[in-house]
């Protein structure tokens, strides 16, 4: 369970997320929503320990990420909008330090890697150099090195870019099951159409405050996420 | 020329957030004065051995004239050095290449644009030595204005040369690499060979030109090889417009080829090196549990060896040590008394210098990126990633030190204790000069850059870094020639023992801020 109480974070004298309480329970795949700068990113790099923040509390299954940050870290995975790995290493080599962080056997890495990595259709790149890799690639090893070790929370910044439709398809899948065994998915995009295919909850964020979080039955109704959107968009012009 | 312009601001501006850590006006303020301050105290330094320099030239030979070109001489060749292997990382592989190549842009405007930014890190340099250089003159010989402003020019310009050298290295290493298979290793190989040869070279050169010099007789060489100083040394002592107006052609000239030799081929080059072959023998996919220090540490490595640039600022040093060895351990033969005294304090100097000339600490956490936050996401400690990096300066240098100590154990006259001591005043000196680099490297570091050597070259850090560790290399020697009745009476062995403890000391406050400043550091890093 992801729980966010009062958060709130500064640049200079800009408030970038302002005041913002959220909770996503076990099993939800809540989607993240809003326009450009609304605040999205920094709120996702506070939940996974890479910026501090001015006020508030993070808890991932009532683990501070402030007080006790490795706690909090070993039960998530974070995937950036656009994933900067290590091009000398070799996929598998990558891998294998992921795994070595989360403390994997040699046997749980072996079954996960080769499941995630095989349904992703990266498998038999892993042996080559990261630098080689296409785009779409470089974000199949980076969607593997999250799922790696079956996260509790799984913080994810546009992951379908650069995605061929097949592993498109897979991921959806795999986001599914982890969520169907409890863990927690927060998904930041702006692709909202897949947002509402897949997530059960959404919270749309603007200038850094959060208008809405509910079940995606209760926020769009009988039109669509996108329509939704727009209208409370519009609502804040007028 | 209007792309040229905005794209070299854009360099220039990037260059002077990105160097000093900050978007922030009042911090980029800050920094820069911080680095400003150290500029000067070093210029400071540089001028009193140059003022003495030049009060031994008057009593000699009535004139301070050769200062000028010892001036001269020294910062080419230091910016050589320093520099010439940096310049292919503007050109080559920068990360904004197609975004450039797919805008309606002329090569030239993009190579020029890429050209000015690397010949402002250049300029730093040869303004280090340079500007105390032309006071130290000044202040013995009459001024004009005219003089002044030949001397500002001449500032200007002559790093002209230095590109020149860093450009036609690059394009040659650049243009071989891209037609190999494994570009970014045949880049690494055949810098470090280059770098070996002019390093030879500058150090095979007859040193009697310096003498030669001193006396007013400009050698050959530098008459033939570096024309831009010969008119630059005449157009000053003169004040000459005719010996002016040479130097301004000759310094365009260089200029104008430096750019045209990188413009001819840039996008053949930069195509070919972009494309990765995939190799068609498929290796074995293993599953090897390991620390992850010692993957962090492999990762080092692999960063290290995969960039030119990277790998050249680190190696220097090392390579450094090797001859700076063998030179001084050579002209110690034979030498005994007070004369070993000196030569054992100029060791002490010379051989920190070139530990700490680079340490890569200085620019590991910008060599991460953006990829510092993957690391930062993950449940790694602060003091294991840290650690790491420490690790892979220390493994580094450590057996380049050794070699060298084997090699003035071989030669020198030194008794086994003065050695001993020398080996740990090494040793420590190297701990200092690369946690030294760790914090500064976590106060400025510097993530986004298009182009490897901006992280490398043109962030704060490694200028602090290298400025304090100069400082600090000299020391010894500084405060020898201070107090050298003094530390006489008190035995030279006494001396090297309280310098030793100067940098335990010096090392034990170091590491502790790195562990509690730098701590809080990298944790605001976003």
């Amino acid at each position: 369970m992801l729980k966010i109480e009062h958060l709130t974070k500064k640049y200079g004298d800009k408030i970038a997320v302002d005041d913002l309480n959220l909770t996503v329970e076990d099993g939800q795949i809540c989607a993240f929503i809003g326009h450009n700068g609304a605040g999205k990113t920094t709120t996702l790099k506070a939940i996974a320990g890479i910026m501090g923040f001015d006020n508030g509390k993070i808890s991932i299954n009532d683990i501070d990420i402030q007080h006790e940050p490795m706690k909090a870290k070993m039960q998530l995975a974070y995937l950036p909008d656009n994933p900067d790995l290590y091009e000398h290493l070799k996929g598998i080599e990558y891998l294998n330090f992921i795994a070595d962080v989360f403390g994997l056997s040699v046997e749980e890495r072996k079954k996960n890697i080769e499941e995630f990595a095989n349904r992703l259709e990266i498998y038999k790149d892993l042996t080559e150099p990261i630098s080689s890799y296409s785009h779409g690639m470089k974000q199949k090893i980076a969607l593997v090195s999250a799922l790696i070790h079956k996260p509790k929370l799984l913080l994810l910044d546009e992951p379908f870019v650069g995605l061929d439709p097949i592993s498109s398809h897979q991921f959806k899948m795999i986001l599914q099951e982890l969520a169907d065994n409890g863990a927690t998915i927060f998904y930041s995009t702006h692709v909202l159409d897949v947002a509402e295919k897949i997530c059960s909850h959404v919270a749309i964020i603007k200038q850094g405050k959060l208008i809405v979080h509910d079940t995606m039955e209760n926020v769009k109704g009988m039109s669509s996420l996108e329509d939704i959107f727009l209208e409370l968009e519009n609502e804040e012009h007028n | 020329m209007k792309n040229t312009i905005n794209l070299t601001k854009i360099y220039f501006k990037e260059s002077l957030s990105n160097s000093f850590n900050s978007t922030n006006k009042r911090s980029i303020v800050k920094n820069v004065l911080y680095f400003i301050f150290l500029f000067i105290f070093i210029a400071l330094c540089l001028g009193y051995s140059l003022y003495n320099m030049a009060i031994a030239q008057m009593q000699l030979y009535g004139s301070a004239s050769s200062i000028i070109l010892i001036g001269l001489l020294m910062s080419t060749i230091m910016v050589i050095m320093m520099t010439a292997f940096d310049t292919q990382g503007y050109f080559y592989k920068s990360k904004d290449y197609e975004i450039l190549q797919s805008l309606p842009i002329k090569t030239t405007s993009v190579v020029t644009a890429k050209y000015l930014s690397s010949y402002m890190m250049s300029f730093i340099y040869n303004a280090m030595i340079g500007i105390p250089t032309f006071v130290v003159y000044f202040y013995f010989e009459q001024i004009s204005a005219l003089a002044i402003v030949i001397a500002v020019f001449g500032l200007i310009l002559l790093p002209a040369f230095t590109q020149l050298i860093g450009s036609l290295l690059a394009w040659v290493i650049n243009i071989i690499s891209s037609k190999m298979k494994n570009k970014n290793i045949m880049r690494s190989i055949l810098t470090i060979l280059f770098l070996i040869l002019l390093y030879v070279f500058i150090f095979s050169a007859d040193t009697t030109s310096f003498t030669d010099a001193f006396v007013g007789d400009i050698p050959l060489a530098i008459k033939i090889i570096l024309p831009q100083i010969y008119f630059l040394y005449n157009s000053v002592i003169n004040v000459s417009l005719l010996w002016f107006l040479a130097f301004v052609g000759i310094s365009l000239l260089f200029a104008i080829i430096s750019i045209l030799v990188v413009s001819i081929s840039y996008k053949k080059i930069n195509s070919a090196l972009n494309i990765s072959i995939k190799s068609k023998r498929k290796g074995k996919i293993y599953y090897k549990k390991t620390t992850i220090f010692s993957t962090l540490l492999k990762k080092e490595a692999k960063t290290f060896v995969s960039s030119p640039v990277y790998l050249m600022n680190g190696i220097i040093g090392p390579i450094l040590l090797i001859i700076v060895a063998i030179v001084i351990g050579s002209g110690m033969k034979g030498v005994s008394g007070l004369s070993l005294n000196i030569y054992a304090v100029i060791t002490m100097s010379l051989l920190t210098l070139s530990i700490g000339m680079v340490p890569t600490t200085a620019v590991s956490i910008s060599m991460e990126g953006s990829k510092l936050f993957n690391l930062k996401s993950l449940p790694i400690k602060y003091s294991t990633i840290i650690l790491s990096k420490i690790s892979f300066n220390l493994l580094l240098v450590f057996p380049f030190l050794l070699i060298a100590q084997i090699i003035l154990w071989i030669i020198n006259p030194f008794e086994i204790g003065v050695c001993v001591l020398l080996f740990f005043y090494y040793i420590i000196s190297l701990i200092l000069y690369v946690s030294f680099g760790m914090l500064m490297n976590l106060k400025m570091p510097r993530l986004k850059w298009s182009s490897e050597t901006q992280a490398v070259k043109q962030g704060g850090s490694m200028l602090i870094t290298m400025i304090v560790n100069l400082v600090l290399s000299f020391l010894p020697m500084i405060i020898y020639f201070l107090f050298s009745t003094q530390i006489l009476s008190m035995g030279i062995v006494l001396y090297m023992g309280l310098m030793f403890m100067l940098n335990v000391v010096l090392a034990i406050i170091v590491i502790s801020l790195l562990f509690t400043i730098g701590k809080k550091l990298f944790n605001k890093i976003q």
